[in-house]
């Protein structure tokens, strides 16, 4: 199972994002929670999540950046459900835990200010912080996919190509070594 | 001088008038009011109740309608749930009363068949009295009132029997006939025509009729059932009863309450003053000192037996009083068999003069003991404490006055997280249940300060007031911050007009009952017509931000009792929320480009 997280808090109204996510969505294996949909009180059932993200071999964040940070749902479900003494750190008996070990964290967004409008140094840092959570829970960082503009159907249709193609190459590479982390 | 019955009323409805509001100012109570009135009127007095049958009937009319109402508010569901409250614990009432009074008429000795007579006819009790001492202190919901009630619904059924028992045994001439078949008919009919008839009639007359013509068919349908039962000789109040129950799930039913209500109030008081009047004054007069003797023994002895009936419901210690008080009276059937019994030469004239003005003065006694019980009540509860605070050590930090669905969620909400409220009730049913959660519960009136004492609110912090009588929170609060000044007041406000007067009270933190429901539920309206869950939650959050803008706002106008410039600002704001929202909806698309990258705007300008 890969968990697809999409945390957008007016996604009914991206027309041409939910075209593409359709296009992808039936990916099989592909499980897509819409976490402003599900906690749209910022109250998250972090044990049906942990368990969740544990029976998935892959995890892919889709969100829309902001200055360069994930909306606050999103944040508040990294807060909450990438717990210590779960996700990283030690348990109750002092034993090291990484519940997510070895599983994939892929990052797919689309920038509010054009891609052109951004200081090419500062793409480079934006993913810092996630990238630094993946180390510290030990997931396996995949290159982030930064979608293209939607402007209309086709650039729609070729976004979900993009993504369809990063998709395969997560299913590709966890049949390598991600058995056990299969469902 | 020769008067006809709308002389009649006049004197009665002017005698009401004086009357009832002075014992009312006195501390009397409507009951006892009522009573006083009629004695005024009666032979002993001013006399003019000497030719009352017309007023009688609509006396009577009074109690039917009542049990009417009682009907409307009791669907076949209710009714059923209370099935062994009214044939288990209402027989054994019956059964423990008549037995123990006709066993002392006997030791008093009189012969067997009259001591079982009176043991029945004692054993019932009033109806009409019972019930509105109920309403008067909100009873009618506890465990306590739904005993009392299941009793004398019983005690309606089996009047019944008792009737027809009594004119077998004596058969006189003018024994209401009671034929077996005909009852029979005549329920079936009123069930059927209940059932299927009166609501096709109450549409069509609601639709193509006048707004009177309403309260016309509510009259006449109740009048009739009542005409159709005496008939046949089913009690009255009975029928009406059953075509109440018929109708409590119909659309019209606060309607007909509604419209049937100040019908009811004013003949349920003639009720009253016919009682009143027909107190034999003469006869008290030269037997009093037998009457009072016979009136204690009687009254003592039906509490006696009724606070042992208390015991076996297990109503609560301080409750089993209030249920013999309240049934511990005569029964206005007892009026009816002692005159059958009379006329069957069953009892001599003036045994059956005696036997009525008997239970006449157990009814006119019944409020003043109730009266009684409530001050016993409230010594008690000063005693109580005492013994309390000697076993708490450490008082809770919240008290909540009033655990009904209101208080309940929010002492779960606290239980759940460690902090065990004391809870304030004057339901013994809830209290025995929350016990048993672990709530701290205290049995009490929360406007009185040796109550709020009591549960310690010179230790704690907080007092919720969650009752939901609006009279009853006022009082709390005002009694709260004169004796408790330090306590943080937190209370359910049933509207905004009642908002506003807890903020004059000095209330900070106030919560309209439904305010928050219904707003969750809107928010739910708009997630299910296809609206983001998230985006949902914004606008109902920000329409929650709106309203309590306006609300101060108004309240700044309300104090300065503007009265134009208040009907101007609630033009103002209705507008103000017209453009808002119209800005708002032109404006949707610039609201989301941010987190779309402008797709919608460019999606909207190619269509």
């Amino acid at each position: 199972m890969i968990s697809l997280l999409y945390a957008h808090p007016y996604a009914h109204h991206a027309r041409l994002e939910q075209m593409m996510l359709n296009a992808v969505q039936h990916w099989p294996g592909l499980e897509l929670r819409e976490l402003y949909q599900l906690y749209p009180d910022f109250y998250i059932d972090v044990a049906l999540e942990q368990k969740m993200l544990q029976h998935s071999s892959a995890v892919i964040l889709h969100y829309p950046m902001q200055w360069g940070l994930p909306p606050a749902l999103l944040v508040q479900y990294l807060h909450k459900v990438f717990q210590y003494g779960w996700a990283y750190g030690k348990d109750a008996a002092a034993v090291p835990v990484m519940s997510l070990k070895g599983k994939k964290l892929w990052l797919v967004t689309n920038a509010v200010t054009s891609q052109h409008e951004l200081d090419p140094c500062y793409q480079q840092t934006m993913f810092t912080p996630l990238r630094q959570l993946a180390l510290s829970c030990g997931m396996e960082w995949q290159q982030p996919l930064m979608l293209p503009e939607l402007t209309d159907a086709v650039t729609a249709t070729q976004a979900a190509e993009l993504f369809r193609q990063g998709l395969e190459q997560l299913s590709v590479a966890s049949e390598e070594h991600g058995a056990p982390y299969a469902s | 001088m020769h008067l006809n019955v709308l002389t009649y009323l006049m004197i009665y409805l002017a005698a009401m008038v004086l009357v009832v509001p002075l014992a009312k100012r006195f501390g009397l109570g409507v009951v006892l009011g009522y009573l006083l009135a009629g004695i005024a009127l009666g032979p002993a007095g001013l006399a003019v109740a000497s030719n009352t049958d017309d007023i009688k009937l609509l006396a009577e009319l009074g109690v039917v309608l009542m049990l009417f109402s009682i009907g409307l508010e009791l669907d076949a569901k209710k009714l059923w749930a209370m099935r062994h409250r009214v044939f288990l614990f209402g027989s054994l009432q019956v059964l423990v009363c008549a037995v123990g009074i006709a066993v002392a008429t006997f030791l008093l000795g009189l012969s067997y068949a009259l001591s079982v007579f009176i043991g029945l006819a004692l054993a019932l009790s009033s109806t009409a009295v019972a019930i509105q001492l109920m309403k008067d202190r909100n009873l009618m919901g506890t465990h306590t009132g739904q005993s009392v009630f299941g009793a004398l619904l019983l005690q309606d059924m089996v009047a019944i029997p008792l009737l027809i028992g009594v004119s077998l045994i004596a058969p006189s001439a003018d024994t209401a006939e009671f034929k077996a078949l005909p009852a029979l008919a005549a329920v079936v009919a009123v069930v059927l025509t209940g059932r299927y008839l009166i609501g096709y009639l109450l549409h069509w007359v609601a639709h193509h009729g006048s707004r009177e013509l309403f309260v016309g068919l509510a009259l006449l349908l109740v009048i009739g059932v009542m005409e159709l039962m005496t008939a046949v000789g089913v009690s009255a109040g009975l029928g009406a009863f059953i075509a109440g129950v018929l109708l409590a799930s119909s659309e019209f039913r606060h309607q007909l309450e509604a419209d049937l209500e100040p019908f009811k109030g004013l003949f349920l008081g003639l009720f009253f003053i016919t009682i009143g009047a027909s107190i034999n004054m003469q006869l008290l007069r030269e037997e009093w000192q037998l009457i009072s003797l016979l009136l204690l023994l009687f009254v003592g002895l039906k509490l006696l037996l009724l606070y042992g009936v208390a015991c076996v419901l297990k109503i609560a210690g301080p409750e089993r009083f209030s249920y013999a008080v309240l049934l511990g009276q005569g029964s206005e059937f007892a009026f009816v068999l002692a005159a059958l019994a009379t006329a069957g030469a069953l009892l001599t004239g003036t045994e059956g003069a005696m036997l009525n003005l008997l239970i006449a003065l157990s009814i006119a006694v019944s409020p003043l003991l109730m009266k009684l019980q409530d001050a016993w009540a409230a010594r008690q509860q000063k005693q109580q404490p005492v013994q309390n605070t000697d076993v708490q050590s450490s008082d809770s930090p919240v008290i909540i006055a009033g655990f009904g669905r209101y208080g309940q969620i929010l002492g779960r909400l606290l239980l759940s997280n460690g902090i065990v409220p004391t809870v304030l009730d004057h339901d013994s049913d809830t209290i025995q249940t929350m016990t048993k959660f672990g709530f701290k519960v205290y049995y009490g009136d929360a406007s009185r300060m040796d109550v709020l004492e009591a549960a310690g609110a010179a230790e704690a912090k907080v007092l919720v007031i969650a009752v939901d009588d609006v009279q009853a929170i006022n009082a709390i609060v005002s009694s709260a911050k004169q004796h408790f000044p330090h306590l943080t007041l937190m209370a359910r406000a049933k509207d905004v007009a009642h908002m506003y007067q807890l903020r004059q009270l000095g209330v900070e933190h106030i919560e309209r009952e439904l305010f928050e429901a219904s707003l969750r539920q809107g928010r739910d309206v708009l997630s299910v017509l296809g609206m983001g869950h998230y985006e949902a939650k914004e606008l109902a959050d920000r329409f929650r931000a709106a309203n309590y803008q306006l609300l101060d706002k108004m309240q700044l106008v309300r104090e300065q009792q503007d009265e134009k410039n208040y009907i101007q600002l609630l033009k103002q704001s209705r507008e103000e929320l017209q453009r808002q929202l119209e800005r708002e909806s032109r404006d949707a698309p610039q609201r989301y480009q941010g987190l779309s990258s402008a797709t919608k705007q460019r999606e909207n300008s190619k269509e």
